[in-house]
């Protein structure tokens, strides 16, 4: 008993697990992808040395990068901007802590706390270009069926739709937290200088909100940047790489073409994209952002 | 609120009970019917007899029971591993000075903001160097740290009173006594909550369990029901398909209806 309180009296050892953990699972990786990113290292044909820079010259060469790239661009915007926008409309209808509105944040909560299996599993059923009942709706409203996920087209969309709906309710949750700290005396006063129900929302309750609406930018671009699960289970990055995305796009050449260097290099490329969507955001919205 | 802004609130409640409830209803449905009245077009919203044999054809036919074990050990390692690695670093941080502290700890946040796919080509390679891959331990070992639990738990510690743990001292309380006795019973909400956060994310996860395995033995349930789905299009028993989800689903369900406010917490902090 003696020794093992001499032992945890020491912070060191203490932190000792967690360190050496991190470092190994977290901080080496990093290194390590940084330097295989310069060799070519076949896992299956067991080649491994070292070519310089080759492996980035081939990746910004290959046009299938570049079309994942912009398929990422455009598959993050939409899903941060749709899924922003719909959360700050519902958050403000929804802000009042009634039995309602409780239950209905719980409800589109949901999706967030289910596997993206279980979650992509009910779409593509709902999506099925046969017998799926969202065609089904289409056909009964008069309009074009359409081939969800089967087509380059709809593709990238349907991956789209399927992410807004399992993250929104975490950005409702979020923009509920932050309207309910606006406190309420500002509400009164804007009352007392008889300011319109649009004015208050938009000189009031917007701007107080924008520091929470700017953690949800950074949150929201991030995550849709690493996307990957949902690309898997729906559609393989297909048709033709209509729905790939960067992160699937770097499983592919390290786990189905077994080209560990192209893999670390394209992580390594990406790493740098998730630096410079931080450094961006601070820049650019420090400025703007009205902190309380 | 006037007349025209309830009328608008009202709509948009109904909105999003249907647009978030019916993908459940319709997998419950489907989940009950037969194989032919699953591929009906027009669809009939419910089955005609309810198939509830369909649940015990998938229970048999994914060896749900198999994967099920694995999905909880998997689970319940991860838990029981990242209260012995991160309480201890959570207290050392929150409650001792020591050099390099600052060093340590933003280590800790880097880690944090890092999104784990940034280095899953250079994880796997290490533990396909260690031999680990298709074992338990590539599930559980590099998942036994998390850089959330530790900011969270050293954010609760942080609010306990330095005179308690004095006094606490002064009593002849030894550390080992202190950390259980006095900090987790008062922190416990906050414990409670990250480490719900990692056992519902391990749970559902699909994306490690992919990269690290190559073979059924040590996957756990999601990748199991993933597996049902038949690679021809067309071909997919949706119905049974659907029980296998169902029976994916309904726990965390339970939970959460359990413990609602707890895990909509955990997950409100537990970003990544």
């Amino acid at each position: 008993m003696c020794m093992v309180n001499r032992i945890i009296r020491n912070p060191y050892i203490l932190i000792a697990p967690a360190i050496i953990l991190v470092s190994i699972f977290s901080l080496y990786p990093i290194l390590f992808a940084l330097r295989v990113s310069f060799m070519n290292w076949d896992t299956v044909l067991g080649t491994k040395e070292y070519v310089g820079f080759k492996n980035y010259i081939i990746i910004f060469k290959d046009p299938v990068f570049w079309k994942v790239l912009r398929n990422t661009l455009i598959f993050a915007f939409f899903t941060v901007v749709i899924g922003i926008v719909l959360a700050f409309v519902i958050g403000i209808f929804l802000r009042k802590n009634r039995l309602s509105d409780n239950l209905v944040q719980s409800v589109i909560f949901t999706p967030n706390i289910l596997s993206a299996v279980s979650v992509t599993v009910m779409w593509m059923w709902l999506m099925d270009p046969n017998v799926g009942i969202l065609n089904f709706v289409l056909k009964w409203l008069g309009l074009p069926t359409l081939k969800w996920m089967m087509s380059p087209d709809t593709s990238l969309m349907s991956i789209i739709i399927v992410s807004i709906w399992k993250g929104l309710g975490y950005n409702v949750m979020i923009v509920i937290a932050g309207l309910q700290s606006i406190p309420r005396y500002i509400y009164e006063a804007a009352k007392l200088d008889r300011a319109g129900r649009w004015t208050t929302l938009f000189r009031i309750t917007l701007p107080l909100l924008s520091p929470t609406l700017f953690f949800l930018l950074i949150t929201s671009i991030i995550s849709s940047f690493s996307a990957f699960d949902v690309v898997s289970l729906m559609t393989n990055g297909g048709p033709e790489n209509s729905s790939n995305l960067i992160v699937y796009w770097i499983y592919q050449i390290g786990f189905l073409q077994f080209n560990i260097g192209k893999a670390s290099a394209g992580s390594i490329l990406f790493m740098i994209m998730v630096g410079i969507i931080a450094v961006i955001n601070y820049a650019f919205f420090n400025k703007k952002v009205h902190y309380q | 609120m006037s007349y025209a802004a309830k009328v608008l609130r009202i709509l948009l409640l109904i909105t999003l009970v249907l647009v978030f409830v019916f993908p459940f209803v319709w997998m419950l449905s489907t989940s009950l019917k037969t194989y032919l009245e699953s591929i009906k077009f027009p669809p009939d919203i419910l089955p005609k007899v309810p198939q509830f044999v369909n649940y015990y054809k998938t229970y048999v036919r994914i060896h749900f029971l198999h994967y099920a074990m694995n999905s909880v050990i998997v689970t319940f390692s991860i838990v029981l591993g990242q209260l012995l690695v991160c309480i201890p670093a959570a207290y050392a941080f929150a409650k001792k000075k020591f050099r390099f502290a600052g060093l340590f700890f933003a280590i800790i946040l880097i880690d944090l903001v890092l999104p784990a796919q940034v280095t899953f080509v250079p994880i796997y390679v290490l533990v396909s160097d260690f031999g680990w891959l298709d074992t338990y331990w590539a599930m559980i070992i590099p998942f036994i740290y998390s850089s959330f639990a530790i900011f969270f738990m050293t954010q609760a510690f942080k609010q306990i009173p330095d005179e308690l743990l004095d006094a606490a001292r002064m009593d002849k309380a030894t550390e080992l006594q202190i950390i259980v006795q006095l900090m987790l019973p008062i922190a416990k909400p906050f414990v409670l909550t990250a480490m719900l956060f990692t056992c519902i994310s391990k749970w559902n996860d699909y994306f490690w369990p992919l990269i690290l395995t190559n073979s059924e033995s040590v996957r756990t349930l999601p990748m199991t029901v993933k597996g049902m789905i038949s690679d021809t299009p067309g071909l997919t028993h949706w119905n049974e398909l659907m029980a296998g989800n169902m029976m994916l689903i309904i726990p965390i369900l339970v939970l959460y209806i359990a413990a609602n406010r707890f895990i909509k917490n955990a997950f409100v902090y537990g970003i990544k």
